[in-house]
């Protein structure tokens, strides 16, 4: 029996690294679009996966699409998502009963810029060498709304490494840790059904 | 071969429940407790394969490893893939604890009758009838594990004959690798522990 066991865990070791077999999905807000990423593990995305999204409160279906090769999905923030206030649920099924949902609040939906800031242009003309022609310069009015796209898009731009990160966590594979505690787990369950049968 | 939560409608997950609860009872009652070493065993077998999967289409498939557990357990089967199905689904969020009925159920059921099916034939004098009994229980268990799943399936909401036919042709692959792995494990323990198939055959287990 000592040799069968240590066969196995000999098997169990050449296993590793291990896969997951839950489907991940993680939405965010990027610019005017919503980014969906839909993976098995960080390296098993879904591919054509279908993507259904639905308005938490009324519960319509939105829109629907399937992933690309990458595991990816785009869709542009409507007014109207923006307007509803409501969070979106971003639903992803990946086949064979593999399914699962996030939750994107309004609030960061509120914070998609749907249109581009024409962003104002501050040109000066160079001083000519003669000193009869005169120096100009033009400069249009910049309004808050305009500060706050231009804020806005440099914040997607620092955030997205952070965005990437924290999907990469949600996406992380069982690791060494878990898998012996899972088999700690059995083998103490079998010893106390031992325990109660010998009392 | 997990279901998601949220997949099923609350009908399949309460027959699922019942039936897995009825497999469980009698897997306890004919449970040797002298054994107990080899249901750990086979249990952590079948909790580290189902983590081995490979990638088909938009979805992956996985080993089950069923197939061993019905043959060396009988219906001892039930309870240990409820342990492991169990701990997967608390510790990885494999499958879920509302369809943990429903996913024992589907991957246990086969996994008995095929033993049944299969274990007396291991007694046959010819290596090669052996060879080709386990390769039959470990490659079936994963059929009838991927038709009760998508009748689960079917009954919630998707085709069956479509959703049966998109599993199977996904399991292709494991079905040959079980079928080879049932193989070489029950070969290996013919060398080292025969008694052990003995047990498969029934004798102790009392499946």
């Amino acid at each position: 029996m000592q040799r069968l066991i240590l066969a196995f865990f000999a098997i169990a070791i050449f296993f590793l690294p291990v896969q997951a077999h839950r489907v991940n999905i993680f939405a965010y807000v990027e610019g005017d679009q919503i980014h969906v990423e839909c993976g098995f593990s960080r390296t098993q995305k879904v591919r054509q996966g279908k993507i259904e999204v639905y308005d938490s409160v009324s519960k319509k279906k939105i829109l629907e699409g399937s992933t690309d090769n990458e595991g990816l999905f785009f869709f542009p923030v409507s007014q109207e998502m923006k307007d509803s206030k409501h969070d979106l649920v971003i639903r992803i099924l990946a086949g064979e009963g593999h399914q699962n949902e996030w939750v994107l609040p309004s609030i960061e939906i509120d914070s998609a810029t749907i249109f581009k800031p024409q962003v104002p242009k501050i040109s000066t003309t160079t001083l000519s060498d003669t000193p009869e022609i005169p120096v100009s310069v033009n400069q249009e009015s910049v309004t808050k709304s305009d500060v706050e796209l231009i804020v806005n898009e440099a914040l997607d731009v620092k955030l997205a490494p952070v965005k990437q990160m924290l999907a990469e966590n949600l996406t992380s594979d069982p690791t060494f840790k878990d898998i012996v505690g899972g088999l700690g787990w059995i083998l103490g369950l079998i010893g106390i059904a031992a325990y109660c049968k010998r009392k | 071969m997990h279901i998601s939560e949220g997949v099923l409608s609350p009908v399949v997950l309460g027959v699922g429940a019942i039936l897995s609860i009825v497999g469980t009872a009698i897997g306890l009652s004919k449970l040797d407790y002298e054994r107990l070493v080899l249901v750990a065993l086979l249990a952590s077998a079948f909790f580290v394969a189902s983590l081995v999967h490979i990638p088909i289409g938009p979805s992956s498939v996985h080993l089950l490893l069923n197939g061993l557990l019905g043959l060396f357990l009988g219906w001892a089967a039930f309870p240990a893939m409820l342990i492991a199905l169990l701990l997967q689904a608390i510790l990885f969020s494999y499958g879920g604890l509302t369809v943990l009925g429903v996913n024992t159920f589907n991957q246990a059921f086969p996994a008995v009758l095929c033993g049944l099916l299969f274990r007396h034939r291991l007694s046959s004098s010819s290596k090669l009838f052996c060879r080709v009994a386990a390769f039959l229980c470990g490659a079936l268990s994963v059929v009838g594990a991927g038709i009760l799943t998508a009748l689960s399936l079917a009954f919630s909401h998707e085709g069956f004959i479509e959703t049966a036919k998109i599993f199977l042709l996904a399991h292709i692959p494991v079905m040959l690798v079980e079928g080879i792995m049932t193989v070489f494990v029950v070969s290996f323990v013919a060398k080292i522990r025969p008694e052990l198939l003995s047990l498969a055959r029934g004798n102790t287990c009392n499946g």
